[in-house]
Protein backbone atom coordinates (compact mmCIF):
# COMPACT_ATOMS: atom_id res chain seq x y z
CA UNK A 1 0.00 0.00 0.00
CA UNK A 2 0.83 3.35 -0.92
CA UNK A 3 2.33 5.74 1.94
CA UNK A 4 -0.12 8.72 2.39
CA UNK A 5 0.22 12.38 3.10
CA UNK A 6 -2.80 13.85 4.72
CA UNK A 7 -3.88 17.24 4.89
CA UNK A 8 -5.96 19.38 6.69
CA UNK A 9 -7.53 22.43 4.14
CA UNK A 10 -9.49 25.35 6.19
CA UNK A 11 -12.27 26.86 4.47
CA UNK A 12 -13.78 30.46 4.94
CA UNK A 13 -16.17 32.35 2.76
CA UNK A 14 -16.64 29.66 -0.17
CA UNK A 15 -12.69 28.93 -0.42
CA UNK A 16 -9.86 26.88 0.27
CA UNK A 17 -7.29 28.96 2.76
CA UNK A 18 -3.66 29.40 1.39
CA UNK A 19 -2.77 27.84 4.47
CA UNK A 20 -3.58 24.75 3.16
CA UNK A 21 -3.56 25.20 -0.46
CA UNK A 22 0.76 25.63 0.13
CA UNK A 23 0.58 22.50 2.05
CA UNK A 24 -0.78 20.56 -0.99
CA UNK A 25 2.07 22.24 -2.85
CA UNK A 26 4.83 21.47 -0.29
CA UNK A 27 3.68 17.63 -0.65
CA UNK A 28 3.33 17.72 -4.12
CA UNK A 29 7.23 18.84 -3.96
CA UNK A 30 8.25 16.54 -1.45
CA UNK A 31 6.38 13.34 -2.75
CA UNK A 32 7.22 13.86 -6.94
CA UNK A 33 8.41 11.32 -8.48
CA UNK A 34 7.93 8.82 -5.66
CA UNK A 35 5.37 6.40 -5.02
CA UNK A 36 3.19 8.41 -1.85
CA UNK A 37 -0.26 9.55 -2.43
CA UNK A 38 -2.16 12.51 -0.80
CA UNK A 39 -5.20 12.80 0.49
CA UNK A 40 -7.16 16.14 2.06
CA UNK A 41 -9.64 16.50 4.16
CA UNK A 42 -11.96 19.70 4.98
CA UNK A 43 -14.84 20.95 7.17
CA UNK A 44 -17.45 23.01 5.50
CA UNK A 45 -20.13 24.66 7.08
CA UNK A 46 -22.83 23.98 4.38
CA UNK A 47 -23.58 21.91 1.68
CA UNK A 48 -21.81 21.18 -1.37
CA UNK A 49 -18.19 21.91 -2.11
CA UNK A 50 -15.59 24.87 -3.57
CA UNK A 51 -15.18 23.13 -7.12
CA UNK A 52 -11.83 24.60 -7.23
CA UNK A 53 -8.87 21.89 -8.81
CA UNK A 54 -6.48 20.48 -6.43
CA UNK A 55 -3.56 19.44 -8.16
CA UNK A 56 -2.15 15.67 -7.15
CA UNK A 57 -4.69 15.31 -4.76
CA UNK A 58 -6.06 11.55 -4.88
CA UNK A 59 -9.23 11.93 -2.40
CA UNK A 60 -10.85 15.09 -0.62
CA UNK A 61 -12.75 14.27 2.12
CA UNK A 62 -15.63 16.97 3.05
CA UNK A 63 -17.53 16.57 7.00
CA UNK A 64 -20.13 18.61 6.89
CA UNK A 65 -19.81 20.90 10.38
CA UNK A 66 -21.87 22.56 12.05
CA UNK A 67 -19.89 24.15 14.40
CA UNK A 68 -16.67 25.18 12.34
CA UNK A 69 -15.23 27.59 14.91
CA UNK A 70 -15.21 24.82 17.87
CA UNK A 71 -11.73 22.92 17.76
CA UNK A 72 -12.97 20.36 19.97
CA UNK A 73 -15.32 19.06 17.16
CA UNK A 74 -13.09 19.31 14.28
CA UNK A 75 -9.96 17.58 16.64
CA UNK A 76 -12.87 14.27 16.82
CA UNK A 77 -13.42 14.46 13.06
CA UNK A 78 -9.72 14.70 12.01
CA UNK A 79 -8.87 12.24 14.77
CA UNK A 80 -10.87 9.66 13.70
CA UNK A 81 -9.99 10.16 9.90
CA UNK A 82 -6.46 9.39 10.42
CA UNK A 83 -7.18 6.43 12.77
CA UNK A 84 -8.91 5.02 9.51
CA UNK A 85 -7.16 5.97 6.96
CA UNK A 86 -3.63 5.51 9.20
CA UNK A 87 -1.75 8.29 7.28
CA UNK A 88 2.17 8.30 7.48
CA UNK A 89 2.30 12.65 7.29
CA UNK A 90 -0.43 14.71 8.64
CA UNK A 91 -0.02 18.35 8.08
CA UNK A 92 -2.04 21.15 8.85
CA UNK A 93 -1.66 25.19 8.13
CA UNK A 94 -1.12 26.70 11.08
CA UNK A 95 -4.03 28.85 10.99
CA UNK A 96 -5.51 30.31 14.79
CA UNK A 97 -7.87 26.91 14.13
CA UNK A 98 -4.71 25.09 12.62
CA UNK A 99 -2.44 25.84 15.31
CA UNK A 100 -5.53 24.96 18.03
CA UNK A 101 -6.48 21.09 16.65
CA UNK A 102 -3.32 20.24 15.56
CA UNK A 103 -2.25 19.51 19.75
CA UNK A 104 -5.08 18.48 20.27
CA UNK A 105 -5.03 15.86 17.53
CA UNK A 106 -1.54 14.95 18.66
CA UNK A 107 -2.49 14.16 21.75
CA UNK A 108 -5.26 11.67 20.96
CA UNK A 109 -3.16 10.20 18.55
CA UNK A 110 0.05 9.92 20.97
CA UNK A 111 2.16 11.28 18.16
CA UNK A 112 4.51 13.85 17.84
CA UNK A 113 3.95 17.40 16.04
CA UNK A 114 6.21 19.84 15.13
CA UNK A 115 4.56 23.69 15.42
CA UNK A 116 5.17 26.48 12.67
CA UNK A 117 7.76 24.23 10.15
CA UNK A 118 9.93 26.62 7.71
CA UNK A 119 11.14 23.79 5.46
CA UNK A 120 10.22 20.21 5.21
CA UNK A 121 12.14 18.16 3.39
CA UNK A 122 12.62 13.87 2.59
CA UNK A 123 15.86 12.28 4.24
CA UNK A 124 17.33 9.78 1.55
CA UNK A 125 15.11 7.02 3.72
CA UNK A 126 11.87 9.33 2.30
CA UNK A 127 11.38 10.12 6.75
CA UNK A 128 9.98 13.70 7.09
CA UNK A 129 12.45 16.18 8.22
CA UNK A 130 11.04 18.93 9.82
CA UNK A 131 12.66 22.20 9.88
CA UNK A 132 11.74 24.85 12.61
CA UNK A 133 13.29 28.24 14.14
CA UNK A 134 13.94 27.08 17.79
CA UNK A 135 14.53 29.61 20.90
CA UNK A 136 13.59 33.02 19.82
CA UNK A 137 17.22 34.16 18.51
CA UNK A 138 19.30 32.49 16.18
CA UNK A 139 19.04 28.56 16.74
CA UNK A 140 17.15 26.29 13.97
CA UNK A 141 16.19 22.47 14.60
CA UNK A 142 15.79 19.81 12.44
CA UNK A 143 13.29 17.41 13.52
CA UNK A 144 12.34 13.83 13.53
CA UNK A 145 9.60 12.26 14.33
CA UNK A 146 9.45 8.18 15.52
CA UNK A 147 5.37 7.78 15.49
CA UNK A 148 2.57 8.12 13.11
CA UNK A 149 1.50 9.70 11.74
CA UNK A 150 4.36 12.62 11.70
CA UNK A 151 2.33 15.42 12.25
CA UNK A 152 3.24 19.34 11.29
CA UNK A 153 2.17 22.74 10.81
CA UNK A 154 3.53 25.29 8.78
CA UNK A 155 2.75 29.07 8.78
CA UNK A 156 1.12 30.52 5.68
CA UNK A 157 3.76 31.94 3.58
CA UNK A 158 6.63 30.53 6.11
CA UNK A 159 7.85 28.16 3.35
CA UNK A 160 9.49 28.88 0.32
CA UNK A 161 7.55 26.83 -2.81
CA UNK A 162 8.71 25.86 -6.00
CA UNK A 163 6.62 27.65 -8.81
CA UNK A 164 3.24 25.91 -8.63
CA UNK A 165 2.54 23.67 -11.64
CA UNK A 166 -0.95 24.61 -13.83
CA UNK A 167 -3.40 21.60 -12.84
CA UNK A 168 -7.21 21.13 -13.67
CA UNK A 169 -6.95 17.71 -11.85
CA UNK A 170 -9.93 16.85 -10.09
CA UNK A 171 -9.80 14.91 -6.62
CA UNK A 172 -12.35 12.08 -5.64
CA UNK A 173 -14.87 13.95 -3.11
CA UNK A 174 -15.77 11.53 -0.18
CA UNK A 175 -19.03 13.22 1.43
CA UNK A 176 -18.90 12.68 5.34
CA UNK A 177 -21.69 12.87 8.21
CA UNK A 178 -19.91 13.25 11.46
CA UNK A 179 -21.88 13.61 15.12
CA UNK A 180 -21.18 17.30 16.56
CA UNK A 181 -19.71 16.71 19.85
CA UNK A 182 -20.80 19.45 22.21
CA UNK A 183 -18.65 20.54 24.40
CA UNK A 184 -18.93 24.38 23.80
CA UNK A 185 -21.64 26.63 23.53
CA UNK A 186 -20.76 29.34 21.32
CA UNK A 187 -22.98 32.63 21.65
CA UNK A 188 -21.43 35.15 19.38
CA UNK A 189 -19.25 35.41 16.11
CA UNK A 190 -18.01 38.71 15.61
CA UNK A 191 -15.66 39.35 11.89
CA UNK A 192 -12.24 40.96 12.98
CA UNK A 193 -11.86 44.64 10.81
CA UNK A 194 -8.15 43.69 9.40
CA UNK A 195 -5.60 46.51 8.65
CA UNK A 196 -4.66 46.21 5.07
CA UNK A 197 -1.19 45.78 6.19
CA UNK A 198 -0.75 42.14 5.54
CA UNK A 199 -0.91 43.25 1.70
CA UNK A 200 1.03 46.52 2.08
CA UNK A 201 3.92 47.02 -0.79
CA UNK A 202 6.30 49.26 1.40
CA UNK A 203 6.44 48.17 4.93
CA UNK A 204 9.09 50.26 7.52
CA UNK A 205 9.90 47.29 10.49
CA UNK A 206 10.54 48.82 13.83
CA UNK A 207 13.06 46.06 16.20
CA UNK A 208 14.63 45.95 19.42
CA UNK A 209 16.91 48.09 18.63
CA UNK A 210 14.50 50.96 19.34
CA UNK A 211 15.01 52.33 22.98
CA UNK A 212 12.08 54.33 23.81
CA UNK A 213 8.36 53.85 22.54
CA UNK A 214 8.19 57.50 21.19
CA UNK A 215 10.48 56.66 18.69
CA UNK A 216 7.96 54.88 16.89
CA UNK A 217 6.13 58.40 16.20
CA UNK A 218 9.07 59.61 13.80
CA UNK A 219 9.20 56.09 12.45
CA UNK A 220 5.36 55.61 11.41
CA UNK A 221 5.70 59.06 9.54
CA UNK A 222 8.14 58.17 7.89
CA UNK A 223 6.56 55.03 6.43
CA UNK A 224 3.68 56.50 5.55
CA UNK A 225 6.01 59.53 3.91
CA UNK A 226 6.96 56.31 1.65
CA UNK A 227 3.34 55.39 1.22
CA UNK A 228 3.78 52.50 3.46
CA UNK A 229 2.91 51.51 7.05
CA UNK A 230 4.71 50.74 9.61
CA UNK A 231 5.09 47.16 11.08
CA UNK A 232 7.36 45.62 14.34
CA UNK A 233 9.21 42.50 14.99
CA UNK A 234 8.22 40.85 17.91
CA UNK A 235 10.10 42.34 20.88
CA UNK A 236 8.05 45.62 20.60
CA UNK A 237 4.97 43.78 20.22
CA UNK A 238 5.78 42.32 23.51
CA UNK A 239 6.88 45.48 25.38
CA UNK A 240 3.46 46.40 24.28
CA UNK A 241 4.76 49.54 22.00
CA UNK A 242 3.22 47.80 18.92
CA UNK A 243 -0.38 46.03 18.15
CA UNK A 244 0.71 42.35 17.56
CA UNK A 245 -1.52 42.72 13.89
CA UNK A 246 1.50 44.63 12.74
CA UNK A 247 4.10 41.94 13.59
CA UNK A 248 6.31 39.97 11.05
CA UNK A 249 7.57 37.04 11.40
CA UNK A 250 6.62 33.09 12.98
CA UNK A 251 4.36 34.60 15.07
CA UNK A 252 3.05 37.41 13.19
CA UNK A 253 2.30 37.67 9.62
CA UNK A 254 3.88 37.07 6.50
CA UNK A 255 4.60 39.55 4.12
CA UNK A 256 5.35 40.01 0.27
CA UNK A 257 5.89 43.47 0.20
CA UNK A 258 7.93 45.00 -2.54
CA UNK A 259 10.21 46.62 -0.29
CA UNK A 260 10.92 46.13 3.84
CA UNK A 261 12.94 48.48 4.95
CA UNK A 262 13.79 47.24 9.17
CA UNK A 263 14.93 49.54 11.41
CA UNK A 264 17.05 48.21 14.40
CA UNK A 265 15.69 44.77 13.75
CA UNK A 266 18.38 42.01 14.49
CA UNK A 267 16.29 39.25 12.25
CA UNK A 268 16.04 36.74 14.65
CA UNK A 269 14.79 33.21 12.78
CA UNK A 270 11.14 33.56 13.59
CA UNK A 271 11.65 36.99 12.17
CA UNK A 272 13.17 35.86 9.10
CA UNK A 273 10.38 33.13 8.29
CA UNK A 274 8.10 36.39 7.52
CA UNK A 275 9.87 37.67 5.00
CA UNK A 276 11.13 35.51 2.81
CA UNK A 277 8.61 36.83 0.05
CA UNK A 278 10.31 41.18 0.36
CA UNK A 279 11.22 42.20 -3.30
CA UNK A 280 14.08 44.25 -1.51
CA UNK A 281 15.33 44.59 1.45
CA UNK A 282 17.03 47.60 3.69
CA UNK A 283 18.39 46.57 7.00
CA UNK A 284 19.43 49.32 9.17
CA UNK A 285 21.36 48.55 12.60
CA UNK A 286 23.54 49.74 14.68
CA UNK A 287 25.95 46.11 15.22
CA UNK A 288 27.53 44.71 12.42
CA UNK A 289 26.74 41.62 13.39
CA UNK A 290 23.06 41.78 13.09
CA UNK A 291 21.86 38.44 11.41
CA UNK A 292 19.41 40.80 9.27
CA UNK A 293 22.08 42.44 7.60
CA UNK A 294 23.59 39.56 5.96
CA UNK A 295 19.84 38.88 4.51
CA UNK A 296 19.45 42.56 2.86
CA UNK A 297 20.04 44.38 -0.37
CA UNK A 298 20.81 47.41 1.39
CA UNK A 299 22.85 46.22 4.49
CA UNK A 300 23.08 50.12 6.37
CA UNK A 301 25.00 50.41 9.58
CA UNK A 302 24.05 53.85 11.47
CA UNK A 303 23.73 54.89 14.74
CA UNK A 304 19.73 54.09 15.66
CA UNK A 305 19.20 57.69 17.75
CA UNK A 306 20.66 59.43 15.17
CA UNK A 307 18.49 58.70 12.39
CA UNK A 308 15.39 59.07 14.52
CA UNK A 309 16.61 62.33 15.50
CA UNK A 310 16.95 63.38 11.72
CA UNK A 311 13.32 62.09 11.16
CA UNK A 312 12.18 64.00 13.55
CA UNK A 313 13.63 67.14 12.38
CA UNK A 314 12.11 66.30 8.44
CA UNK A 315 8.76 67.04 8.78
CA UNK A 316 7.25 65.07 6.18
CA UNK A 317 4.33 66.02 3.95
CA UNK A 318 2.53 63.03 4.01
CA UNK A 319 0.13 65.00 1.29
CA UNK A 320 2.74 64.94 -1.54
CA UNK A 321 2.95 61.38 -1.30
CA UNK A 322 1.43 59.30 -3.62
CA UNK A 323 0.97 55.72 -3.01
CA UNK A 324 1.90 53.59 -6.21
CA UNK B 1 -13.48 26.87 43.12
CA UNK B 2 -10.24 25.39 41.97
CA UNK B 3 -8.23 26.69 39.40
CA UNK B 4 -4.80 25.07 38.43
CA UNK B 5 -2.35 27.30 36.65
CA UNK B 6 0.24 26.13 34.49
CA UNK B 7 3.35 28.17 34.16
CA UNK B 8 7.06 27.85 32.26
CA UNK B 9 10.20 29.39 33.64
CA UNK B 10 11.96 30.27 30.65
CA UNK B 11 15.74 30.61 30.23
CA UNK B 12 16.56 34.65 31.16
CA UNK B 13 19.71 35.02 29.78
CA UNK B 14 21.72 33.86 26.37
CA UNK B 15 21.11 30.17 25.88
CA UNK B 16 23.95 27.06 24.55
CA UNK B 17 23.15 23.87 22.43
CA UNK B 18 24.26 20.60 24.15
CA UNK B 19 26.98 19.40 21.07
CA UNK B 20 25.96 15.54 22.18
CA UNK B 21 22.03 16.01 22.36
CA UNK B 22 21.16 18.89 20.51
CA UNK B 23 18.61 19.81 22.71
CA UNK B 24 19.08 23.33 24.50
CA UNK B 25 21.18 23.58 27.35
CA UNK B 26 19.01 24.97 30.26
CA UNK B 27 21.76 24.67 33.54
CA UNK B 28 23.42 27.76 32.11
CA UNK B 29 21.05 29.82 32.37
CA UNK B 30 19.10 31.45 34.85
CA UNK B 31 15.28 31.20 34.98
CA UNK B 32 12.36 33.66 35.19
CA UNK B 33 8.92 33.27 34.11
CA UNK B 34 7.34 32.98 30.55
CA UNK B 35 5.77 36.71 30.12
CA UNK B 36 2.86 34.94 28.23
CA UNK B 37 1.94 32.94 31.60
CA UNK B 38 1.08 36.27 33.58
CA UNK B 39 -2.52 36.64 31.89
CA UNK B 40 -3.40 32.97 32.83
CA UNK B 41 -2.29 33.74 36.26
CA UNK B 42 -4.16 37.35 36.27
CA UNK B 43 -7.66 35.46 35.07
CA UNK B 44 -7.34 33.20 37.76
CA UNK B 45 -6.63 35.92 40.58
CA UNK B 46 -9.21 37.53 39.09
CA UNK B 47 -11.35 34.60 39.95
CA UNK B 48 -10.23 34.42 43.16
CA UNK B 49 -11.19 37.83 44.09
CA UNK B 50 -14.78 37.11 43.02
CA UNK B 51 -14.75 34.03 44.94
CA UNK B 52 -12.40 34.46 47.98
CA UNK B 53 -12.74 30.89 48.87
CA UNK B 54 -10.62 30.12 45.47
CA UNK B 55 -7.89 28.22 45.57
CA UNK B 56 -4.76 28.70 42.98
CA UNK B 57 -1.90 25.73 42.25
CA UNK B 58 0.51 27.08 40.25
CA UNK B 59 2.40 24.04 38.03
CA UNK B 60 5.59 24.39 36.31
CA UNK B 61 8.05 21.56 34.68
CA UNK B 62 11.41 22.23 34.51
CA UNK B 63 14.78 21.83 36.46
CA UNK B 64 15.19 22.52 40.12
CA UNK B 65 16.05 26.19 39.42
CA UNK B 66 12.88 26.83 38.23
CA UNK B 67 11.17 27.17 41.14
CA UNK B 68 12.19 30.49 42.48
CA UNK B 69 10.99 32.02 39.07
CA UNK B 70 7.49 30.47 40.58
CA UNK B 71 7.54 32.26 43.96
CA UNK B 72 6.55 35.40 41.71
CA UNK B 73 3.22 33.68 41.40
CA UNK B 74 2.67 32.88 45.23
CA UNK B 75 3.59 36.78 46.05
CA UNK B 76 0.71 37.65 43.58
CA UNK B 77 -1.83 35.38 45.64
CA UNK B 78 -1.87 32.20 44.00
CA UNK B 79 -2.20 29.60 47.22
CA UNK B 80 0.35 27.22 46.43
CA UNK B 81 2.99 26.40 43.65
CA UNK B 82 4.25 22.52 42.86
CA UNK B 83 7.69 22.22 40.37
CA UNK B 84 7.81 18.79 38.42
CA UNK B 85 10.83 18.38 38.74
CA UNK B 86 13.38 14.76 37.72
CA UNK B 87 16.11 13.90 35.92
CA UNK B 88 13.69 11.44 34.11
CA UNK B 89 11.91 14.65 32.67
CA UNK B 90 14.84 15.76 30.74
CA UNK B 91 14.38 15.85 26.96
CA UNK B 92 11.03 15.63 27.21
CA UNK B 93 9.06 17.05 23.83
CA UNK B 94 5.09 18.94 23.88
CA UNK B 95 4.01 14.56 23.73
CA UNK B 96 5.73 13.68 27.11
CA UNK B 97 5.45 17.42 28.79
CA UNK B 98 1.75 17.14 28.61
CA UNK B 99 1.56 13.51 29.79
CA UNK B 100 3.63 14.49 32.43
CA UNK B 101 1.22 17.68 33.36
CA UNK B 102 -1.61 15.75 33.21
CA UNK B 103 -0.49 13.29 35.68
CA UNK B 104 0.37 15.98 37.92
CA UNK B 105 -3.03 17.60 37.77
CA UNK B 106 -4.99 14.28 38.02
CA UNK B 107 -2.77 13.66 40.95
CA UNK B 108 -3.51 17.13 42.30
CA UNK B 109 -7.29 17.66 41.25
CA UNK B 110 -9.85 17.80 40.49
CA UNK B 111 -9.73 21.17 39.09
CA UNK B 112 -12.54 23.42 37.94
CA UNK B 113 -10.33 25.45 35.70
CA UNK B 114 -7.14 25.17 34.12
CA UNK B 115 -5.43 28.17 32.53
CA UNK B 116 -2.22 28.32 30.37
CA UNK B 117 -0.38 31.32 28.50
CA UNK B 118 -0.85 31.08 24.58
CA UNK B 119 2.81 30.02 24.09
CA UNK B 120 6.13 30.34 25.67
CA UNK B 121 8.70 33.03 24.61
CA UNK B 122 11.61 29.86 23.96
CA UNK B 123 9.78 27.20 22.53
CA UNK B 124 7.40 29.40 20.54
CA UNK B 125 5.04 26.16 20.00
CA UNK B 126 1.53 26.99 21.57
CA UNK B 127 1.39 23.40 21.66
CA UNK B 128 1.21 22.23 25.21
CA UNK B 129 -2.00 23.57 26.35
CA UNK B 130 -3.86 21.67 23.69
CA UNK B 131 -2.55 18.62 24.49
CA UNK B 132 -3.08 18.32 28.17
CA UNK B 133 -6.96 18.96 27.19
CA UNK B 134 -6.77 16.55 24.95
CA UNK B 135 -5.02 14.36 27.90
CA UNK B 136 -7.52 15.30 30.44
CA UNK B 137 -10.48 15.27 28.06
CA UNK B 138 -11.75 18.13 28.69
CA UNK B 139 -13.17 20.86 26.32
CA UNK B 140 -10.45 23.66 25.31
CA UNK B 141 -10.64 27.18 24.53
CA UNK B 142 -7.96 28.28 22.68
CA UNK B 143 -6.76 32.20 22.29
CA UNK B 144 -8.85 34.17 24.42
CA UNK B 145 -8.42 37.64 24.84
CA UNK B 146 -11.06 38.87 26.86
CA UNK B 147 -12.67 36.44 30.24
CA UNK B 148 -15.95 38.30 30.24
CA UNK B 149 -17.39 36.70 33.22
CA UNK B 150 -16.97 33.51 35.25
CA UNK B 151 -19.11 32.04 37.71
CA UNK B 152 -19.17 29.10 39.86
CA UNK B 153 -20.17 26.85 37.15
CA UNK B 154 -19.40 28.46 33.83
CA UNK B 155 -16.98 30.92 32.22
CA UNK B 156 -17.76 33.13 29.44
CA UNK B 157 -14.83 34.24 27.02
CA UNK B 158 -13.84 35.49 23.54
CA UNK B 159 -11.54 33.25 21.80
CA UNK B 160 -9.53 35.28 18.52
CA UNK B 161 -9.92 32.71 15.85
CA UNK B 162 -8.62 34.03 12.65
CA UNK B 163 -10.74 36.42 11.58
CA UNK B 164 -13.29 36.58 13.68
CA UNK B 165 -13.78 36.88 17.84
CA UNK B 166 -15.81 33.87 18.60
CA UNK B 167 -17.84 34.04 22.24
CA UNK B 168 -18.18 31.01 23.93
CA UNK B 169 -20.41 29.25 27.07
CA UNK B 170 -18.46 26.33 29.06
CA UNK B 171 -19.27 24.62 31.53
CA UNK B 172 -16.64 23.32 33.97
CA UNK B 173 -14.28 21.57 34.48
CA UNK B 174 -11.95 23.11 30.64
CA UNK B 175 -8.99 24.62 30.17
CA UNK B 176 -7.77 27.88 27.95
CA UNK B 177 -5.15 29.35 26.93
CA UNK B 178 -4.90 33.09 27.41
CA UNK B 179 -3.94 35.29 25.41
CA UNK B 180 -1.30 38.43 26.93
CA UNK B 181 -4.28 41.14 25.76
CA UNK B 182 -6.57 39.37 28.03
CA UNK B 183 -4.92 40.48 31.29
CA UNK B 184 -2.25 42.73 32.58
CA UNK B 185 -0.82 41.01 35.55
CA UNK B 186 -1.27 43.09 38.94
CA UNK B 187 2.06 43.98 41.08
CA UNK B 188 2.86 41.75 44.39
CA UNK B 189 2.40 44.01 47.53
CA UNK B 190 4.54 44.21 50.22
CA UNK B 191 2.49 41.49 52.25
CA UNK B 192 2.44 38.57 49.24
CA UNK B 193 6.40 39.21 48.66
CA UNK B 194 6.51 38.45 52.35
CA UNK B 195 4.66 35.66 52.61
CA UNK B 196 5.72 34.18 49.54
CA UNK B 197 9.28 33.46 50.82
CA UNK B 198 7.81 31.34 54.07
CA UNK B 199 6.07 29.24 51.39
CA UNK B 200 7.98 25.30 49.95
CA UNK B 201 7.58 24.83 46.44
CA UNK B 202 7.05 20.89 46.41
CA UNK B 203 8.98 18.86 43.90
CA UNK B 204 6.46 16.72 42.31
CA UNK B 205 9.03 14.09 40.94
CA UNK B 206 8.45 10.70 38.85
CA UNK B 207 8.49 8.58 41.92
CA UNK B 208 6.11 10.74 43.30
CA UNK B 209 3.70 10.79 40.61
CA UNK B 210 3.81 7.25 39.49
CA UNK B 211 5.23 7.36 36.80
CA UNK B 212 6.79 4.25 35.16
CA UNK B 213 10.34 5.09 33.98
CA UNK B 214 9.99 5.03 30.61
CA UNK B 215 6.51 7.58 30.87
CA UNK B 216 8.44 10.94 30.33
CA UNK B 217 11.55 12.51 29.44
CA UNK B 218 13.54 11.68 25.94
CA UNK B 219 12.47 8.38 25.90
CA UNK B 220 8.75 9.19 25.77
CA UNK B 221 9.42 11.82 23.83
CA UNK B 222 8.64 11.38 19.64
CA UNK B 223 10.25 14.25 18.22
CA UNK B 224 13.55 14.06 18.26
CA UNK B 225 15.83 17.17 17.72
CA UNK B 226 18.53 15.86 14.65
CA UNK B 227 20.44 18.88 14.57
CA UNK B 228 20.26 22.39 15.72
CA UNK B 229 22.43 24.37 13.96
CA UNK B 230 23.08 28.39 14.44
CA UNK B 231 21.63 30.54 11.78
CA UNK B 232 23.92 30.16 9.02
CA UNK B 233 25.84 33.58 8.72
CA UNK B 234 26.06 34.02 5.07
CA UNK B 235 28.56 36.72 4.27
CA UNK B 236 26.21 38.80 2.06
CA UNK B 237 27.17 42.70 0.90
CA UNK B 238 29.28 44.60 3.32
CA UNK B 239 27.04 47.14 5.25
CA UNK B 240 27.52 50.59 4.21
CA UNK B 241 28.02 53.23 6.88
CA UNK B 242 25.66 55.62 5.73
CA UNK B 243 24.37 59.17 7.08
CA UNK B 244 20.41 59.59 7.76
CA UNK B 245 20.69 61.98 4.91
CA UNK B 246 21.82 59.15 2.56
CA UNK B 247 19.86 56.94 4.18
CA UNK B 248 16.63 58.55 3.12
CA UNK B 249 18.09 59.03 0.41
CA UNK B 250 18.23 54.97 -0.71
CA UNK B 251 14.87 55.00 0.96
CA UNK B 252 12.99 57.36 -1.23
CA UNK B 253 14.20 55.79 -4.32
CA UNK B 254 13.87 52.29 -3.35
CA UNK B 255 10.19 52.81 -2.68
CA UNK B 256 9.84 54.98 -5.75
CA UNK B 257 12.18 54.14 -8.66
CA UNK B 258 10.81 57.10 -10.96
CA UNK B 259 11.58 60.10 -8.29
CA UNK B 260 15.25 59.19 -7.95
CA UNK B 261 15.41 59.36 -11.87
CA UNK B 262 14.06 62.50 -11.76
CA UNK B 263 15.85 64.01 -8.72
Amino acid sequence: MRKIILIYLPYANGQFREAGLELVEKARELTDGLDWEIRAAALLPGEGAPAAPLPSISKLYLYKNTSIYDVNNSAAVLTALCEEIRPEIFLIGATAEGRAMAPLIAASLTTGLTADCTKLYFDETEELVQVRPAFEETLRASIKTRTRPIMATARPGAMILNESRESTEIPELIAREFPYINSLTQLSVDRIPRTGIRSCKILVAAGGGIQNKEDLEPLGAFARSLGGELASSRKLVERGWMPRERQIGLSGFSTKAELLITIGVSGSAQFQAGIHGVKKLIAVNNEDTAPILALADYPVLMDLNELIRFLRKESFDERNIQAS
Amino acid sequence: MRIAVCCKAVPSQKVGIDPHTGNINRSEAGCSVNMYDYAAVETALRVKDSFPDTEILVFSMGPEGAGEALREILSLGADQAFLICDPAFRGSDVLATSLTLAKALTLLGPFDLILCGKQTSDGDTAQVSGELAARLKIPYIPWVTNCVSVSRTEARVVSEMDDCLVTWKTSFPALMSVDPRAFTVRTASLTGKIQSRRKEIPLLTRALLELPEDYSGAGASATRVIRGEKLAVIKGKTPARLTPTAFHELALSAADPRKAVQS
